[in-house]
């Protein structure tokens, strides 16, 4: 009975009504939003890493993520040592270095990888057949209006005097391709490990890190250990340590979201709060009269929670449909700032976000009926009676 | 279980004292009175003399401030809430002067509630229904809101919930106070009618015609039963 008073009482006033769940879906869609943010970046930054193809990244000590002037010595021969431990499917040194890339009419600096062929994993190719030659970023192409079967020159560098290029080798571009890690705007290219180790002038296999592929099933911090005592000049770390790196750098955000979370919730229970009160505060003849009749003082305290709580259970869809649909002009602003890899959001749609924005709308209805319900549980009814009468 | 002829409300020297701004108001000084099954009783007297009062107290929506109140054997003041709001669920019918009808729920919803609140069968509930909607001629006004009805027809229709749980006693506040002479004497003839199907009635007026069908008179005044 109390559960169909409480629909009918919010029917009774259905502009009132509406206003109020609209209020709340507002705030709940901030909530969501917050919600989402709070654990966005951390979330794509971890999916993002998992799409590398590699769980455990190994660098010089103190050089994370990495150093283009500190190169590892031996790095090919420690990847082979790390390839042989049982855990390991593969061990791969990459080269990571700024080049200039030289065509006849013009020049652009570019970030360039050199990559083994198991990590192919890293870029996506959009056009073209990967080869030998380079895999060049649509920045990179636009910027020299090149693309496959375009041959260019690489150059470490150029002399700011006379703007000749220095130790140059010439490459063909073989395809396009998006990198996961890419910054915005970042023009990037891909050549082989040996050919970029070939133009820096390396010939002792050093590179700038390694990368490890597990064997299905087992874990990373038994290798990382491993690698750390065996190799005691270098730091290993596995895709759950990068995260955790990174959310201790990610405490702005959880902050910022915590607190527009409590404005969220603050707004929401004063609006569910204010308008409950309201609402009993007319009807308290009516309420006198139902505990004339024999309904509890519980029963009654329940009816007014009720109500608070199918606005919260009314406006919980709809707090999560707006949400989502106001998450992603807020994460192409947030992700319009320079020097962001282009896959990283900061506002990522999780179930989990999902679930603490809906059971936060049930205790801001909670919470935002305790004022009407203890007024409603107070109630004298013979006082209130004579009142209504006078 | 009450006997026949056992008292189902006994009052003992009850006084009911409240307190406005600091003042002390005594509504009731120490009234002793009973109610018998198939009783029919009136009480008049003028504004502000304690009737409601006196009325609350047997229904148990009050408790005295002094003094004994023993509903249907319990001593009120004693009771739980929960045993209380049961009593009055089960054994007590309240009818108001402003008939206190839920405007949003139909002339039907309103007579469902209490069996709804006591938990009676679906379909029992259904027979009770259409018993109780015949029996004060709103059957066909079922689907209406009170907003759509007369104030007689509002009336019978509070009569019809306050006898849902077929209640031994009738509390009549004033039932008449909000409609014309006609249908004031239509109201008397259905409490009548209850009475003699032996529910006991309390009835508080100003209406001397409905205070007449009453078969024990009393009057109040300045807090204290004549």
């Amino acid at each position: 009975m109390v559960s169909f008073l409480a629909w009918k009482n919010l029917r009774r006033s259905a502009s009132r009504t509406v206003l109020l769940i609209a209020g709340v879906s507002i705030a709940g869609a901030l909530l969501f939003n917050m919600s989402m943010l709070a654990e966005g970046l951390e979330t794509s930054f971890e999916a993002v890493l998992g799409r590398l193809g590699y769980e455990v990244r190994v660098v010089l000590r103190g050089t994370l993520p990495f150093e283009a002037e500190a190169l590892m010595p031996a790095a090919a021969q420690t990847a082979v040592s790390i390839a042989a431990h049982p855990s390991v499917a593969w061990a791969a040194p990459v080269l990571a270095t700024n080049i200039y890339v030289l065509t006849p009419h013009d020049r652009a600096t570019a970030f360039a990888l050199g990559l083994k062929p198991e990590l192919a994993g890293v870029v996506s190719i959009t056009h073209g057949i990967p080869g030998r030659g380079l895999i060049i970023n649509p920045e990179l192409a636009h910027a020299l209006q090149i693309g496959p079967g375009d041959v260019v020159r690489l150059a470490t560098s150029v002399n700011p005097q006379i703007g000749t290029a220095e130790r140059t080798s010439v490459a063909t571009v073989d395809a396009l391709g998006e990198y996961v890690f890419d910054l915005r705007s970042q023009r990037t290219l891909a050549l082989p490990f040996e050919e970029l180790a070939a133009l820096l002038e390396l010939r002792q296999g050093q590179a700038s890190f390694i990368v490890v592929k597990l064997k299905d099933g087992a874990g990373p911090d038994a290798v990382v250990q491993w690698i750390e005592t065996t190799f005691p000049a270098l730091d290993a770390f596995s895709i759950p340590d990068l995260v955790s790196r990174v959310r201790g750098q990610l405490t702005y955000f959880n902050h910022f979201a915590a607190i527009l979370s409590a404005v969220s919730v603050l707004v929401a229970v004063l609006l569910i709060g204010a308008v409950l009160t309201l609402a009993v505060g007319e009807r308290l003849g009516e309420a006198a009269a139902l505990r004339a009749l024999g309904l509890r003082r519980r029963r009654l305290v329940l009816l007014v929670f009720l109500e608070g709580a199918v606005v919260a259970v009314v406006s919980a869809p709809l707090a999560l449909l707006l949400g989502a649909a106001l998450s992603q002009p807020l994460d192409a602003i947030l992700r319009s700032s320079p020097g962001l890899p282009q896959d990283l959001h900061f506002f990522v749609l999780t179930p989990q976000a999902a679930i603490r924005t809906v059971i936060l709308l049930l205790l801001t209805a909670t919470i935002g009926g305790l004022y009407p319900a203890w007024v409603a549980g107070r109630l004298n009814i013979a006082t209130t009676l004579h009142q209504e009468i006078q | 279980m009450i006997l026949m002829n056992e008292p189902i409300v006994q009052i003992t020297e009850a006084t009911r004292t409240y307190h406005l701004d600091g003042t002390a108001i005594s509504a009731l000084r120490g009234v002793t009175m009973e109610v018998r099954q198939e009783e029919f009783i009136s009480i008049a007297g003028p504004s502000g003399s304690g009737k409601s009062t006196l009325l609350h107290l047997m229904g148990g929506v009050d408790l005295p401030t002094t003094g004994e109140v023993r509903l249907f054997g319990n001593v009120t003041h004693r009771l739980t809430d929960r045993t209380l709001s049961n009593l009055r669920l089960l054994r007590v019918g309240f009818i108001f002067q402003r008939f206190f009808l839920l405007p949003m729920l139909t002339v039907e919803e309103n007579v469902l509630l209490p069996m709804l609140e006591a938990g009676l069968q679906a379909q029992r509930r259904g027979e009770r229904l259409e018993d109780l909607l015949s029996y004060v001629g709103l059957a066909h006004r079922r689907r209406h809101l009170p907003g759509q009805l007369s104030g007689g027809e509002m009336q019978r229709a509070a009569i019809a919930r306050a006898l849902a749980n077929r209640p031994h006693l009738l509390l009549a506040d004033e039932p008449t106070g909000e409609v014309d002479q006609q249908t004031g004497q239509q109201i008397g003839r259905l409490l009548q009618r209850i009475n003699g199907e032996g529910v006991a009635i309390v009835l508080v007026t100003h209406n001397p015609e409905l205070a007449a069908l009453a078969s024990t008179r009393l009057t109040m005044r300045d807090g204290l039963l004549s």
